[in-house]
């Protein structure tokens, strides 16, 4: 015979299984529709880490934001913070397809916010899908892209260019590839992006906080 | 002949939920204009002084003050209009222009300022580039900014927070871009100072100065344009907004030379 107490620890350990299976099955099952609005919402996010005007750029003027309590540049921090989290917490190669995917349709689209906050935003999200087959996943679909979607991913300078697991794969492809470069020596600029790591980006990397 | 370039960005447009930013269509004209006005660019006698206007965001800014305002005078109540944007509009009227464009030509004629409307950034280049071999003594910039750099317009995102679309963007990697074919155009023996006014602009000087070895200045942390219209000691308008401590600290204006 087991005591009342113990029984009821018992049901208690059973539920708490239950509620963590359910939460685990909604993480499993998130459905592409689900995944698609997630990055949406968080490509809008990360943008303002390169196009945002309250966004503190350096560790030195977020503490200047904590000092003086700044809430505009606290919120936006945070925001992007957001953003990179949901990004990273999805099933990664699933992520990678339908983030291909918004890019290919939010570049090239009507609306200005989506070609701007969402085609931007998805575009310096490529940096979290690093490893080499995400690579080639990536290489693939850039060769497919429309020359006006490509023209924006080598003409703005990006931080997903400095942890390419094969950077010579890029290297090679950028010579040969179909874009308007903006001014002669762009091509040569981002080979040398293509060529140098993280840490020795210029500005601080907004993707390492 | 000297030509001394000003570089103008424009405001976003009027949002009530954000009360930092542009809430005056005017904030990066009048500082250029006292200037002007009060010889505060110290203009050489040779120098031909250009404001380059990018066009697009006065042109969106007085469509959405103007038109409210014509409304306005239809509607009895008053709907959705904000004093601030009628006053605006309305002195515009007053002075005999038909926008906010007009107003700052008007501006410009009457300084003797030479008027020159842009609508893409890279347009800013090209004017540079149109220009007699090393005649530019010096670049200014009036407008907001990032680091990333100089920010000619202003959005907000569903939740108001303020961005710019890189569309309306000179960034501080196109300096090296365009360096090979402006370094000709540049009067490397200048001892003006080219002066970036917007906020974390330090970067996109130290980019110009190295580019050119000619001595540039910006922000290290934010500017704020609304000093101008503040009571201060500093009688020069263009000092007080390098020097005036925002909420957030004082600005670090540095020279890079």
């Amino acid at each position: 015979m087991i005591g009342h107490r113990r029984f009821m620890q018992m049901i208690m350990v059973f539920f708490g299984v239950l509620v963590g299976a359910a939460a685990s099955c909604q993480t499993i099952y998130l459905d592409e529709q689900d995944i698609t609005t997630s990055l949406q919402s968080s490509f809008d996010k990360i943008y303002l880490a390169k196009y945002g005007l309250n966004y503190p750029h350096s560790k030195k003027t977020l503490s200047r934001c904590v000092k003086y309590n700044d809430t505009q540049c606290l919120n936006t921090h945070q925001k992007v913070l957001d953003g990179k989290s949901t990004i990273l917490s999805l099933p990664s190669d699933a992520a990678l397809n339908t983030t291909l995917d918004i890019i290919k349709k939010s570049c090239v689209s009507k609306d200005q916010n989506v070609a701007n906050f969402t085609c931007y935003g998805g575009i310096m999200s490529l940096y979290f899908y690093s490893t080499a087959a995400q690579d080639k996943k990536i290489i693939e679909r850039v060769k497919q892209y429309p020359r006006e979607v490509r023209n924006i991913l080598f003409n703005n300078d990006f931080f997903w260019y400095h942890n390419r697991q094969d950077n010579q794969m890029w290297i090679n492809y950028l010579s040969i590839a179909e874009v308007d470069w903006k001014y002669e020596t762009r091509r040569q600029t981002v080979v040398d992006l293509f060529l140098t790591t993280i840490e020795n980006a210029d500005n601080e990397a907004w993707v390492l906080r | 002949m000297e030509n001394f370039i000003v570089l103008i960005g424009g405001p976003g447009l009027f949002k009530g939920c954000d009360k930092a930013h542009d809430q005056s269509w005017t904030n990066y004209i009048v500082p250029v204009q006292l200037a002007a006005q009060k010889n505060l660019y110290h203009r050489r006698p040779k120098e031909v002084v250009h404001w380059v206007l990018y066009e697009p965001p006065y042109k969106k800014r007085w469509l959405d003050d103007s038109v409210i305002t014509a409304k306005e005078k239809k509607e009895s109540d008053g709907y959705n209009l904000h004093s601030i944007r009628k006053t605006a509009a309305d002195k515009i009227l007053a002075k005999k222009a038909f926008s906010y464009i007009d107003r700052i030509k008007q501006i410009a004629k009457s300084n003797s300022i030479t008027y020159k409307g842009i609508s893409k950034p890279s347009e800013f280049w090209q004017y540079l580039k149109s220009l007699d071999d090393k005649s530019i003594t010096r670049v200014w910039y009036s407008g907001h900014a990032s680091k990333t750099g100089l920010m000619l317009a202003l959005t907000h995102d569903t939740s108001c927070d303020a961005a710019a679309f890189p569309s309306d963007m000179v960034n501080k990697s196109d300096i090296a871009g365009n360096k090979a074919t402006l370094l000709k155009k540049i009067d490397a023996s200048s001892k003006q100072v080219s002066k970036f006014y917007g906020c974390y602009t330090a970067g996109f000087a130290q980019e110009w100065h190295k580019a050119f070895g000619i001595s540039a200045a910006g922000a290290v942390e934010k500017i704020d344009f609304g000093v101008v219209d503040r009571p201060s000691h500093i009688v020069n308008i263009m000092e007080r907004i390098e020097k005036t401590p925002t909420s957030v600290g004082k600005p670090d204006w540095t020279t890079y030379k």
